[in-house]
């Protein structure tokens, strides 16, 4: 390089061509290359969020497709052909015909009445798990609250088996045989009935101090004692439908005009309410917390309180007769709506119970539906004999309607997550599913798209590097150029600040500065830039101490240029090269440590879609969803990897000693 | 040598009084309100005075760092907002577990970062190489805690059933009772909670093996191995660049090229020539990981359930218990120039160069 004057006034060529052949030597290093490419992805990501994203980062997905209410749903793992509505997740063909089917509680069991046997599959791919043999032809089956025990009637017995070891637990007698069982929702006791009469039944391992257990009322608890009659229910009439109430105390039984809840009390079982109708009650539901009573009778559909003093709430009124009541209950934008549903002919009708409004009437086929509408109210079901029908309740579009070739349709009930529906035909079980929507990385604990939030939090992590980064060397420019340029005291009290600052472990020291500014991704930015700023000083300071003394500086000093002009123009591209590769590696630093700092709950705050944060929410169920804890983590690797690999690229290409 | 280190212990004095003036500035110069901090939504005007008054926030702050000075000197790191334990106390209990956790994570970085450093210059350029690599700058841009809980996954719950499966959390299976070794050597001392002996039984696994108890000391064992390997893998991969690239470094150098030109074995000439002055900068690097360690601990201990210092601060940063976040930065801090001092000293040791100067 030749000193003359003229020199100074041109911009030198120098770096420019360093610049070019640093590009060039990059492009030869493939991890350099791959690092290159990885990171315009993600700033392209970043840019186009919003078209990738196939929901709004925040948006809690409750009142839009039904997958949504199954908590951190399993991602759809076949990408390019995940089930649309009405295709058939699973169809399970016992050997013999069914009588009857029912989903244990959390949806990952399904129990199979078929002749003699019970069957229990597994929902996730379909294969039987195990069967449990009767002597005479099961009539009815139940699962206990907890899915650990299964009751069956089978001729005059009631068995109670053991999920686990598949053993029966006890073997009871209900004389005449019983039709229907039903556990409470607390699982210390169950019902069985018959034609006429309703069985009360009591485990005493669990109750020990009633009295029916002890045999008197002081009685010490007997040994061993299994589930004890409590007593009978005699009805008048035959029941036409039975439920237990959510804590187990009362049992609905709907028979002839009336509903009367029985309960047991002191070893006596007796009807503590009976709600008249004035015409045969076709069908009668509690709502979720037992709070209200929603029955179908002649043309009227109505709304009871299912406590003291059980008047009528609501009553709906209709040209034809009703059966098949059913609730459901919708939050929309924050709103609440209880809806209750009837059936009547081929026509399913919805209420909304607040405001006593007829909401929607939809209909299908010739012939007569029975229906429910699904757990957050977002899916109408209604199914004749032959075939199945899902509408959507928003706009009443009917999304798919499926017949069933092989014999006829016996039931057909919402999966208790809703994203489904369990279809119980006489050959076969079918689990459909009744949305398009998919969620490519399932949903979070929040009920929100893993996968849009994953795409947004790209833009929150590549700001926070680049932000923080920048602050810091804009920072320890300032610090290192003014120590460097300025020398003894000042250079002196500066770097033994920045020497202070590098004592601390980084991620330490920022915790330390973000529990004072109180945690905040703004916060945490500034921690981290603050926690970089020695690196760049350094970096600048020991530039701005071997140009110093350089000839041309010198001419430009004694031609009177001002300092800042020196600094800008002579100074920093020189010290250009490493500051960059320090900045390239410090990015990723910076988003490693910012996520780190969100784990801790320091940094980004709900509902921010923000990786760390988004890994730190769901790490509680790492092991039964860990694809939510994987996917963020795995972004937050890719990100530094691309940051690192361009990092030593451009290190090895910037300085020629190292390269070989 | 001797006056070299005095001179770095001599360098590091007004290192410390920074770290310690740069810790008390923190709570008292920025912005943040330690009294709001603490309390939250309860910082009334009265609550506020009586809070700044027990803890002397409201004296003239040269006094302040006078009384912040003594006390530290004393050994008295204060005292937690929240529950009212002295931090050096709550130290002295959950050091041990910290420090028996980065022992063993920097033994197996080490244990397995030279091999591998080695094994990458030696076969340079070759599939090996490429695959060591890949390793290591995948390994420093892991995020601790998804790796720590990506292990935990795959061992406690993919591998279920097989023989490598491994606990997830805690650093004792239930049950698992190990008696402390003082009393398996029938001394009988009843130790105060912060002697000597408390701390060095508190350590499980050290405990277990001086307690002569085999099966409790796999059985600590067991526990360590993933938060051993989440914790050493950054430092790994670290000193696995490093031994490679300090080793190329050295293998370009003139004495390696006559050691070749002998006609020694190319294994002989990589280890016995070049290994030991190509160690130098790993020395360093090992040193300078530690620190990373210290914040990568408290990451650790969090997801593995372990009771050590990382997971205090963590409790402490949750609580908003600055004074405990503020102690254990400063003793961080503190451990962390020690380290870089004993690096240093050892580093007269392994290169001539420095003793002759």
């Amino acid at each position: 390089m030749t000193d003359t004057p003229v020199d100074l006034t041109k911009k030198p060529d120098k770096p420019k061509g360093l610049w070019r052949e640093t590009f060039e030597s990059l492009l030869r290093k493939p991890s350099a290359v791959a690092g290159m490419i990885i990171l315009g992805s993600l700033l392209l990501i970043a840019i186009i969020a919003p078209l990738l994203a196939t929901h709004p980062p925040n948006r809690v997905l409750l009142d839009v497709p039904e997958e949504g209410v199954s908590k951190r749903m399993d991602p759809c793992i076949h990408l390019f052909g995940c089930p649309k509505a009405g295709d058939e997740l699973l169809n399970i063909k016992p050997d013999a015909a069914i009588s009857m089917a029912a989903l244990n509680s959390t949806g990952s069991l399904i129990m199979a009445v078929s002749g003699n046997t019970v069957e229990v599959w597994r929902t996730e791919d379909g294969s039987k798990l195990f069967s449990l043999p009767h002597e005479e032809p099961v009539r009815h089956a139940a699962w206990s609250a907890n899915d650990q025990r299964i009751l069956t009637a089978s001729g005059e017995k009631l068995y109670v088996w053991d999920v686990n070891t598949r053993e029966p637990l006890y073997i009871l007698d209900h004389p005449g045989g019983a039709t229907f069982v039903a556990w409470s929702r607390d699982g210390t006791r169950f019902a069985s009935a018959g034609e006429q009469d309703v069985h009360f039944w009591l485990d005493c391992k669990q109750i020990a101090y009633s009295i029916a257990c002890s045999g008197s009322s002081f009685g010490a608890t007997t040994e061993n004692k299994t589930f004890v009659d409590e007593g009978v229910a005699q009805l008048e009439e035959p029941w036409t439908s039975i439920q237990w109430d959510s804590n187990g105390t009362f049992l609905m039984i709907a028979t002839g005009n009336k509903i009367q809840l029985w309960t047991s009390a002191g070893g006596v079982v007796y009807a503590s309410k009976t709600i008249e109708h004035e015409a045969p009650v076709t069908s009668v539901r509690y709502n979720r917390e037992s709070t209200r009573i929603l029955s179908t009778s002649g043309n009227k559909l109505h709304i009871w309180r299912a406590s003291s003093p059980y008047e009528e709430l609501q009553v709906f009124e209709y040209d034809e007769p009703l059966a098949s009541a059913s609730w459901g209950e919708q939050t929309k934008e924050g709103n609440l709506r209880v809806l209750a549903m009837a059936t009547s002919g081929n026509t399913l009708l919805v209420w909304d119970t607040r405001t006593g409004e007829q909401l929607d009437v939809v209909s299908a086929g010739d012939e007569p539906l029975r229906g429910a509408i699904s757990p957050l109210a977002t899916r109408y079901l209604g199914y004749s004999e032959s075939t199945a029908y899902v509408w959507d309740a928003d706009t009443n579009e009917l999304l798919f309607s499926k017949d069933l070739d092989n014999g006829t349709i016996q039931n057909a009930v919402w999966q208790n997550t809703g994203g489904s529906i369990v279809v119980t035909g006489e050959q076969d079980i079918r689990v459909m599913k009744t949305s398009n929507f998919q969620y490519i990385m399932g949903t979070d604990g929040s009920l929100r798209d893993e996968y849009s939030r994953l795409i947004y939090a790209t833009r929150v992590s590549l700001r926070v590097g680049f932000t923080s980064v920048t602050f810091a060397i804009i920072l320890g420019t300032i610090a290192g150029a003014i120590a460097g340029y300025m020398g003894g005291w000042t250079d002196n009290i500066i770097m033994r600040i920045m020497d202070v600052m590098l004592a601390f472990p980084p991620l330490i020291l920022a915790i330390a500065v973000v529990t004072i500014l109180g945690p905040g991704l703004n916060n945490a930015l500034i921690a981290i830039s603050v926690v970089f700023i020695p690196a760049y000083a350094r970096v600048v300071r020991s530039g701005v101490l071997s140009v110093k003394e350089q000839d041309y500086v010198m001419a430009d000093r004694a031609l009177g240029v001002s300092p800042m002009r020196i600094l800008f123009r002579r100074i920093l591209p020189n010290v250009m090269a490493p500051l960059i590769v320090q900045a390239t590696l410090g990015i990723g630093t910076a988003i490693l440590d910012a996520a780190a700092l969100s784990f801790l709950g320091l940094g980004a705050q709900p509902p921010t879609a923000e990786w760390g944060y988004m890994l730190s929410e769901e790490r509680n169920q790492l092991f039964t969803a860990p694809h939510l804890v994987f996917f963020p983590g795995l972004a937050i690797m890719i990100t530094v990897l691309a940051f690192n690999l361009l990092g030593d690229g451009l290190r090895d290409a910037l300085d020629p000693r190292l390269n070989r | 040598m001797g006056t070299f280190i005095l001179r770095r212990l001599i360098l590091s004095i007004p290192v410390l009084l920074g770290i310690l003036f740069l810790t008390f500035a923190l709570t008292r110069l920025l912005p943040g309100d330690p009294c709001r901090a603490a309390l939250q939504e309860k910082a009334t005007e009265e609550a506020c005075n009586a809070f700044n008054q027990r803890y002397g926030l409201d004296r003239p702050i040269t006094v302040q760092f006078k009384i912040y000075l003594q006390d530290f000197v004393q050994g008295d790191l204060g005292t937690s907002i929240k529950y009212n334990y002295s931090v050096m106390r709550l130290i002295v209990e959950r050091l041990p577990t910290t420090l028996e956790l980065s022992i063993m994570a920097m033994f197996f970085a080490v244990a397995v970062g030279i091999p591998l450093g080695l094994l990458s210059a030696y076969y340079h350029n070759s599939s090996i190489d490429i695959g060591t690599m890949v390793i290591a700058n995948i390994g420093v841009s892991m995020p601790v805690f998804w790796l720590g809980l990506m292990l935990a996954y795959f061992f406690a719950v993919v591998l279920k059933g097989t023989p490598f499966v491994l606990p997830p959390s805690g650093s004792q299976s239930p049950g698992m009772q190990i008696q402390p070794f003082y009393e398996a050597w029938g001394l009988n001392i009843e130790p105060a909670r912060s002697s000597v002996w408390a701390f060095i039984s508190n350590m499980t696994i050290t405990n277990a093996a001086l307690a002569g108890d085999w099966a409790g000391f796999k059985d600590g064992f067991r526990h360590m191995i993933l938060p051993m390997v989440a914790l050493g893998t950054i430092p790994m991969s670290i000193i696995a660049r490093m031994t490679r690239s300090s080793l190329l470094e050295v293998l370009g150098q003139n004495y390696v090229k006559t050691a070749r030109a002998k006609g020694a074995y190319e294994r002989n000439v990589v280890l016995n020539h070049a290994f030991r002055n190509a160690m130098l900068p790993v020395v360093t690097i090992i040193g300078l990981s530690l620190g990373s360690l210290l914040s990568g601990a408290l990451l650790t201990e969090t997801i593995f359930g372990l009771a050590g210092v990382g997971s205090a601060l963590y409790d402490a940063i949750n609580g908003r218990d600055y004074t405990v976040v503020q102690a254990f930065t400063v003793i961080i801090a503190v451990i962390f120039v020690i380290i870089n001092l004993l690096v240093d000293v050892l580093y007269v040791f392994l290169d001539p160069r420095i003793r002759l100067n």
